[in-house]
């Protein structure tokens, strides 16, 4: 099943003359893992705020084209009857933690909603338990560092239990193996559960190799799309201005020998190489 | 010359942000400072141009004893970017910014508006010279940040973490821009985690991991040795990850451009 | 410097017997002490006298609950207020009551300060959240307890960000400690812009979180944590309240004005 469907969406913040997102078309099947890059400013965050209904609820502006979220047209549904269907986690930890105990920022969404104690507990246990972190329930978020508080984030998005998670590239600020380890939650997330991931990062050599489909994005719009190493692939032939992994520019450089495959991950590529020779 | 001689420092008198840092950074070098967050990083930058004065042991730049000088008399030869270039922007337009601190330091207006020019030419922004630094992307408020210290000729130049957050055609430039200085006779100074930016740059490496240096050399031998990585909490970048992982005897990985990895495996087939 | 003075205030659950207490329990004990500060008007002794004890109590209280430092911060922050409070006395006394001059003064700036001590007990020892949860069960409206908790949450981050901001500005040739005054106006405006443009940049992320987190969803917002009030709260409290009025009692019978 369809989870997102966005049909010729064009979109101008309040009092700009340039278009944020022109024209744009994508589909997304429940229970991927998409990978949406391109250069600073190509539209990515505001995708996103499309399709959790941010735009253009909170942001105004002039919209037109259609999008579908799990049946759902976001543009008009109220924020908080879609936050239960897809979840948001944005770039910087710090501004959206409110309250100052672990336990309390995941329980913050349920206590908005007015849910019943036993059922805020039993979620926030929950949530702490998928993402990992049920260690750090009773810290202070101010103690913890970037990469343990951004995943305080995503459990309390979770504790909402939606459908699909959306994330403006949540690795930014930091450092690689606090990265590498938020993306191998994310990857253990959507393995246990049935869960939609869409993550916007420019970091492509830790999503490339985990994502079903990678979406590239430049002035507005989707210039490409489709399996991690086929977009790989074309962006090395066409030279688009995303950040293609090394071993994949150095599985270009061996294509002779390689058969033309591109490989997206380190491992893959020392097989490929043992397989055909390159091994005692 | 930059001279860090067994630095201590704590913030607030409990945390310890320095543990006896010792360094030289001589003229016409490019350095890059790595760590993970919170190893020290940024204290270190701090104490160059005199923001933080050392507790115990010493900074020296030039000769010159850092609790000796205010921030900004050392600011004239060590110029320091930030992070977040909107801690920087409060005048009105592009022009003003790259102005303001030339004026301050006594260039006459006919200088200044020689001065000007030719920094946002090299930046490439002097078709915002008029407008207001707030409309700037991200990457062209970096740009501009370090444009507007840039502008006075340091002659050290400290970038504090230059690729966070940005995409490839900025990191493409910075890696160019770098280099130019350093073809200038700057010393460059770069703060960051970026391994495979490090990689690109090819930099001297200070290793830095619990506010003490726990390495110090080229990114070649830094960036290829996994015990030194580990203990830094950094990862390898992936062309010595690569030629390490390949199950052959007698390769060199101690590599890390792209085109000289793809060399040692042609040379590995060439060799059977 | 000034900042360090929000550093020092940030909260930090120490686990002390005070950390534990009933927030409750802290707040009213912090209003007792305002009130016993109060408690004597004209008497210049008896302010002095009641107000010194006061501090002087809550510096015993505070360094069992391990958070002396922070209350000192405190006070020192506090000290442009208490010559706010000198310089206003000294202006109105002077006209009505000369004679008192000196020893009025130096009551009333000791009354401030022990004024401002009272509610240090409070906020020093009880987290944001616990100060929301004191709020909410004091009926305050859900909008205005979340916008205190979070300005007491953001002192620190925005404490952080103005040292950011100096740090930059000071590394670009803005100088803060010298020139005229209208140079001096001029370098503040290096620290205000950024500062505001921060925030809206910030409130603007904040709005985006707090929407998805459905804030305001729901006209009843239940609350996870609730505030139970223990057999040792119930002693604290019990004996605090005598105590209370003990010292009241004091004051109003004829022992107090034979000793003071």
């Amino acid at each position: 099943m369809r989870a997102i469907e966005v049909r010729n969406l064009s979109y101008r913040y309040p009092g700009q003359s340039d278009y944020a997102l022109l024209d744009l078309n994508l589909n997304v099947d429940e229970g991927e893992i998409v990978l949406l890059t391109g250069p600073s400013g190509c539209g990515k965050s505001s995708l996103i705020r499309c399709i959790n209904g941010l735009i253009p609820q909170m942001y105004g502006g002039q919209y037109e084209g259609e999008v579908r979220v799990l049946g759902l047209n976001p543009a008009v549904t109220p924020t908080r009857v879609m936050s239960k269907h897809v979840g948001t986690v944005f770039q910087n930890p710090d501004n959206q933690l409110f309250a100052l105990s672990v336990e309390g920022d995941v329980a913050f969404s349920l206590e908005n909603l007015g849910l019943q104690r036993d059922d805020i507990e039993k979620r926030v246990r929950e949530a702490l338990e998928r993402v990992g972190i049920s260690e750090l329930r009773k810290r202070s978020t101010f103690e913890l560092s970037g990469g343990q508080k951004q995943k305080v984030a995503i459990a309390s998005i979770l504790a909402l239990s939606p459908k699909i998670l959306l994330l403006d590239e949540p690795t930014s600020s930091l450092d690689p193996l606090s990265a590498r380890s938020l993306i191998e939650t994310l990857v253990e997330l959507r393995r246990r559960d049935e869960l939609t991931v869409m993550i916007a990062e420019h970091k492509t050599e830790l999503l490339a190799p985990i994502a079903d489909k990678m979406v590239v994005m430049d002035n507005g719009t989707v210039i490409d799309e489709g399996h991690p190493r086929e977009v790989i692939e074309r962006a090395i032939r066409f030279n688009y201005a995303i950040n293609v992994p090394k071993v994949s520019q150095l599985s270009a450089l061996l294509s002779e020998y390689l058969n033309s495959s591109i490989y997206l991950e380190v491992r893959d590529l020392v097989d490929a190489l043992s397989e055909i020779g390159c091994s005692d | 010359m930059i001279e860090f001689t067994d630095v201590h420092f704590s913030y607030h008198g409990t945390i310890r942000a320095l543990d006896g840092v010792t360094f030289t950074i001589g003229e016409g070098e490019i350095v890059s400072l790595m760590g993970e967050n919170g190893a020290g990083k940024t204290t270190i930058i701090r104490h160059a141009n005199g923001l933080l004065k050392p507790q115990r042991g010493r900074v020296v730049v030039d000769g010159t004893d850092t609790k000796n000088a205010t921030v900004a008399e050392l600011s004239r030869k060590v110029g320091v970017i930030f992070q977040s270039p909107d801690n920087m922007f409060f005048l009105q337009t592009v022009y003003d910014e790259v102005a303001f601190a030339l004026r301050k330091f006594g260039y006459t207006p006919k200088e200044v508006e020689e001065r000007v020019s030719e920094v946002l030419r090299f930046f490439g922004l002097e078709r915002y010279r008029d407008r207001s630094p707030f409309t700037l992307s991200g990457g062209e408020k970096k740009r501009l940040s370090i444009a507007i210290v840039a502008a006075w000729n340091p002659k050290y130049l400290l970038i504090d973490e230059p690729t966070v957050g940005q995409d490839v055609t900025y990191r493409r430039l910075l890696v160019q821009l770098l280099n130019e200085f350093a073809n200038e006779g700057k010393t460059i100074v770069i703060s960051t985690h970026d391994v495979e930016f490090v990689a690109d740059l090819r930099p001297r490496v200070i290793l830095v991991s619990r506010g003490r240096v726990i390495a110090d050399g080229s990114a070649r031998d830094v960036l290829t040795d996994e015990e030194l990585l580990k203990r830094a909490s950094l990862v390898m970048p992936q062309v010595p990850q690569l030629l390490r992982s390949i199950p052959k005897s007698g390769v060199n990985f101690k590599l890390l451009g792209v085109e000289e990895g793809a060399r040692e495996i042609v040379r590995l087939f060439s060799r059977g | 410097m000034s900042l360090s003075i929000i550093q020092g205030l940030k909260y930090r659950d120490l686990g002390t017997w005070l950390h534990r207490l009933d927030p409750r329990v802290k707040l009213s004990i912090s209003i007792y002490l305002l009130a016993l500060a109060l408690l004597y008007n004209e008497l210049y002794r008896g302010i002095l006298v009641m107000s010194v004890s006061i501090i002087c109590f809550i510096g015993v209280l505070l360094s069992t609950g391990k958070v002396l430092r922070p209350f000192l911060y405190t006070l020192r922050g506090g000290l442009p207020i208490v010559m706010l409070v000198v310089i206003i006395q000294l202006l109105s006394i002077t006209l009505v009551d000369p004679s008192h001059l000196v020893y009025s003064t130096v009551a009333y700036a000791v009354r401030f300060i022990a004024f401002i001590s009272s509610f240090t007990l409070f906020f020093l020892t009880t987290s944001p959240d616990e100060v929301g949860l004191t709020l909410q069960h004091l009926r305050v409206p859900p909008l205005y307890t979340f916008t205190l908790v979070m300005a007491i949450k953001f002192a620190p981050l925005l404490a952080d960000e103005v040292q950011m901001i100096i740090d930059a500005q000071r590394s670009r040739g803005v100088e803060f400690e010298r020139g005229n005054p209208i140079r001096r106006l001029r370098s503040l405006f290096a620290v205000f812009i950024p500062l505001i443009v921060n925030a809206l940049r910030r409130s603007y992320e904040l709005a985006e979180a707090l929407e998805v987190k459905c804030f305001g969803a729901n006209e009843k917002r239940t609350s996870y944590r609730t505030l139970k009030f223990g057999r040792r709260d119930a002693l604290t409290m019990g004996s605090a309240t005598v105590i209370l009025f003990a010292l009241v009692m004091v004051r109003f019978s004829e022992l107090s004005i034979n000793v003071l």
